[in-house]
C-alpha cells in the first residue's frame, strides 16, 4: 500500500500548511534517510527505531544488509497481545543420565537466597515426611531473570533470536506430583551440583555430612591445589567440560551472541528472486580469527599469572628486562670465581703481584725510550686529582649588571673623573696668577674679551675721540680711524645695526666700552680708515646711507 | 545519522519554521508507526516495505542446559528495503 500521499494529507489536515510543501519535505526525509543508508551512515530515530548497515564479506565478496530494529514501546505495542505471556521451561534433562525431569511451580513466594532448598506442597505439608526423595525439580517465578539470546536450530534453518525473558516454570508434566516434593532454583545461582539420585533420603544426607566432616582437611588440600592449577587448566578446558554430569545450566546470555535482537531483522541486499534462491543460507554472523600469539604472549605464559597486581607489574618488569636477569647470574658467577681464588691464595705480597702481572691485571710501567718528553702539565697537572681529593670550589657565577647599573656607574665615574679636573685646574691655576707665574710665563685667559682684542692687529685698546664736528664722532684706534655711528645700550641692538650697515656694503665693527656709571654700552663704528681726511670724506659721501642706520 | 541531523538536511530545501518542521517530523513518523500498527503493512517508495508478521509459538533446545524452553507467540516487525535502495546499493559497492 503507498502510503505517501495518505500521510502528507493527514499532515496538511493537522498543522494547515501547502501539500506541496509537506510533500517536498517528507520527500526530502525519506530521501536523506535513503542517502544515508546508501552511504553506510546508521540512523536512530527516536520515535520509531533504527537501521543500521552491517557490512559483511562472504565467500569474498562483500555484501551488505540493512536491518531495523524498532524501539522497543513500538514493538510492544505491536506485539500488543502477547505481551504477557514470557518463554517458558518445559522440559529439562539429568545430564548424567539424561532423564528427563519433571518441572513443577513453586507454591510459596520464597526469600531471595543463594543455596539450595526443599520446596514443598502446601497440600503434602501434611503428608510428605522428610525421607520421601526429590525427584522434580522446579523453577520458581521470580527465579531466573535474564536477557536471553539463544542460537539454535530449529526446523532445519538457524535462527537468531533474542528474549528479555523471565524464565519461570508452570506446571507442565504432573506425573508424580502428588507424592514427590519440589527442588527449587536458587536466585542467582544458575548450576546446581547436586546428586540426583532415585533413593536420595536423609539418611544419605547425614553420612555425607559426617564424612565430609572427618575428611575436612584432604578437602582443604584438594581445594587448595585444585586453585592454583585452577588458572592454568581454564585455557585449556572448556567451560562445559569444567561441569559434573549433573549439572543443569540454565542457558545465559554468554552462550550466544548479546548484540543481536530478537527484532533486528537480518535482510541481505538481495532482489526477490534473489531471496528466494538463497533463502537457506546461513545468516550467522562469521566467527572472528584469534590472533596469532606473539613471543611476548609465549613468554607471558612461562610466568604464571596471580590475582595481586603488584606481582604482576614485577613478573611484566621482569619480563621486559632480560638482560638484568643476565647480570644476576654473571653476578652469582663471579662470586664463584672469587671463592676459587681466595682458595688459590698467593702466600706473599711479592708472588700476587708476579700472578697479577702475569694475569695481565696489571700493566707494567712504560719505559720506551721513543716517547717524546711530556711537559710537566701533561705529567703532573692533569693527573694530579687522581692522587688526592680533589678541593671543589664552587665557582661564583657573576651575576651580569644590568644595562642601566653599567650606566649609572660609567656615569659615575665620568662625573669624578670632570670634579677633580676641574678642581685642579681651579686651584692651580688661581695659585699661579696669585703668585705672577702666568705672567712671566706669558700664560694668558684665551677667553678674556679684552686680551682677544688685543691680539688683533688692528686693534690695539679702546677707541679714543679724536673729533666731534657737527654731529659726525671720530675715533681713533691706533693706527686707524672710525666714524661713530651709533651707541648702544645692548649687544642685539649694535648687532642689527652692524647687520645693516654691512648690507650697504659699509665696513664696521662693534665696541664694547663702560660709561663712568659702570654701564656697558656698544659703539657701532664704521671704518676703518687711514687717516681722518678720509674719513670725513666718506661720511661726506655716504651721509645718508650712515644716517638711514642711525 | 540522529534525527536532528536528519531534520535538519531536509528542513533546508522547505520553508517551514524549526518548531513546525519539528512537529511534522515527529507526527510523520507516528503516523507511520499508526498506519503500521492498523494496516499491518506501510510501503514508502524510498526506504521499502514494513509489516507485521505473527510468529506462532514455538519450542527451542537448550541443549548445554539440556533443557526445552516454549517461547510465546509474537507478532514483529518485519522491514524489506526497497528494489530502488537494494540496486542503488549494489551500485555504489
Amino acid at each position: 500500500m503507498m502510503i505517501k500521499p495518505e500521510l502528507v494529507r493527514n499532515i496538511v489536515n493537522k498543522f494547515e500548511v501547502g501539500e506541496a510543501e509537506v510533500a517536498s519535505f517528507v520527500d526530502n526525509i525519506f530521501v536523506s534517510m535513503s542517502d544515508a543508508l546508501r552511504k553506510g551512515k546508521n540512523i536512530n530515530i527516536p520515535e520509531f527505531g533504527k537501521f543500521k548497515v552491517i557490512s559483511k564479506t562472504k565467500e569474498g565478496i562483500k555484501q551488505r544488509y540493512i536491518s531495523f530494529s524498532p524501539v522497543r514501546q513500538f514493538a510492544e505495542s505491536v506485539n500488543d497481545n502477547f505481551n504477557n505471556l514470557q518463554p517458558q521451561i518445559t522440559k529439562a534433562r539429568n545430564l548424567k543420565s539424561n532423564e528427563i525431569l519433571t518441572i513443577r511451580e513453586c507454591m510459596s513466594d520464597e526469600d531471595d537466597e543463594d543455596y539450595l532448598r526443599f520446596i514443598f506442597d502446601e497440600e503434602l505439608d501434611t503428608q510428605v515426611t522428610e525421607e520421601t526423595p526429590p525427584d522434580i525439580i522446579s523453577v520458581s517465578d521470580s527465579n531466573v531473570n535474564e536477557d536471553n539470546s539463544v542460537a539454535k536450530t530449529f526446523n532445519g534453518s538457524t535462527e537468531i533470536i533474542s528474549e528479555d525473558a523471565t524464565i519461570f516454570a508452570d506446571s507442565i508434566d504432573e506425573e508424580k506430583a502428588d507424592t514427590e516434593s519440589a527442588f527449587e532454583l536458587p536466585h542467582k545461582q544458575r548450576r546446581f551440583l547436586h546428586d540426583l539420585k532415585d533413593d536420595f533420603s536423609t539418611e544419605d544426607i547425614d553420612n555425607e555430612i559426617t564424612d565430609l566432616i572427618f575428611k575436612r582437611d584432604e578437602l582443604l588440600k584438594e581445594l587448595e591445589l585444585s586453585e592454583t592449577s585452577s588458572d592454568v587448566k581454564e585455557e585449556e578446558t572448556s567451560p562445559e567440560s569444567e561441569l559434573s554430569d549433573d549439572d543443569i545450566i540454565i542457558p545465559s546470555s554468554e552462550e550466544s551472541e548479546p548484540k543481536v535482537t530478537e527484532d533486528d531483522i537480518i535482510i541481505p541486499l538481495e532482489t526477490a528472486e534473489d531471496k528466494e534462491t538463497g533463502k537457506d543460507d546461513d545468516k550467522t554472523p562469521e566467527s572472528l580469527d584469534k590472533p596469532e600469539e606473539s613471543s611476548e604472549d609465549i613468554n607471558k605464559h612461562l610466568i604464571p599469572e596471580t590475582s595481586n597486581v603488584e606481582l604482576r607489574i614485577f613478573q611484566k618488569l621482569l619480563s621486559d628486562q632480560p638482560s638484568e636477569q643476565k647480570d644476576d647470574v654473571l653476578l652469582k658467577k663471579s662470586e664463584q670465581q672469587q671463592d676459587v681464588i681466595s682458595s688459590n691464595e698467593p702466600a706473599t705480597l711479592t708472588d700476587a703481584l708476579d700472578n697479577l702481572q702475569n694475569e695481565n691485571i696489571i700493566q707494567p710501567l712504560d719505559t720506551s725510550d721513543n716517547k717524546e718528553p711530556k711537559s710537566f702539565n701533561e705529567v703532573f697537572v692533569s693527573k694530579e686529582p687522581q692522587y688526592g681529593v680533589k678541593s671543589v670550589t664552587p665557582k661564583e657565577k657573576k651575576k651580569p649588571l644590568s644595562v642601566f647599573m653599567k650606566v649609572l656607574i660609567y656615569t659615575f665615574f665620568i662625573a669624578c673623573a670632570a670634579g677633580i679636573s676641574f678642581f685642579l685646574y681651579k686651584t692651580l691655576f688661581e695659585n699661579l696668577a696669585s703668585t705672577g707665574i702666568i705672567e712671566n710665563l706669558k700664560l694668558h685667559n684665551s677667553d678674556s674679551l679684552k686680551n682677544h682684542f688685543a691680539d688683533d692687529e688692528h686693534v690695539k685698546g679702546e677707541s679714543v675721540l679724536i673729533e666731534n664736528a657737527n654731529g659726525n664722532i671720530f675715533r681713533k684706534i691706533d693706527p686707524f680711524v672710525y666714524i661713530e655711528n651709533n651707541v648702544c645700550d645692548n649687544i642685539g641692538e649694535a648687532s642689527d645695526k652692524e647687520a645693516k650697515l654691512k648690507s650697504n656694503l659699509v665696513s664696521c665693527r662693534i665696541e664694547a666700552f663702560m660709561t663712568l656709571d659702570n654701564v656697558i654700552q656698544y659703539r657701532v663704528l664704521v671704518g676703518p680708515f687711514e687717516s681722518l681726511e678720509i674719513a670725513n670724506q666718506y661720511n661726506l659721501e655716504n651721509k645718508s646711507v650712515l644716517n638711514s642706520v642711525k | 545519522m540522529n534525527a536532528q541531523t536528519l531534520l535538519n538536511k531536509s528542513r533546508i530545501k522547505s520553508s517551514f519554521s524549526k518548531e513546525l518542521s519539528e512537529n511534522i517530523f515527529r507526527f510523520l513518523f507516528d503516523e507511520v508507526r499508526r498506519i503500521i500498527k492498523e494496516e499491518k503493512h506501510i510501503s514508502i517508495s524510498e526506504l521499502g516495505d514494513f509489516s507485521i508478521v505473527h510468529r506462532k509459538m514455538q519450542t527451542r533446545v537448550d541443549e548445554g542446559g539440556r533443557a526445552e524452553i516454549l517461547l510465546p507467540p509474537k507478532d514483529k516487525i518485519i522491514y524489506n528495503p526497497s528494489d530502488s535502495l537494494i540496486n542503488r546499493m549494489k551500485n555504489d559497492d
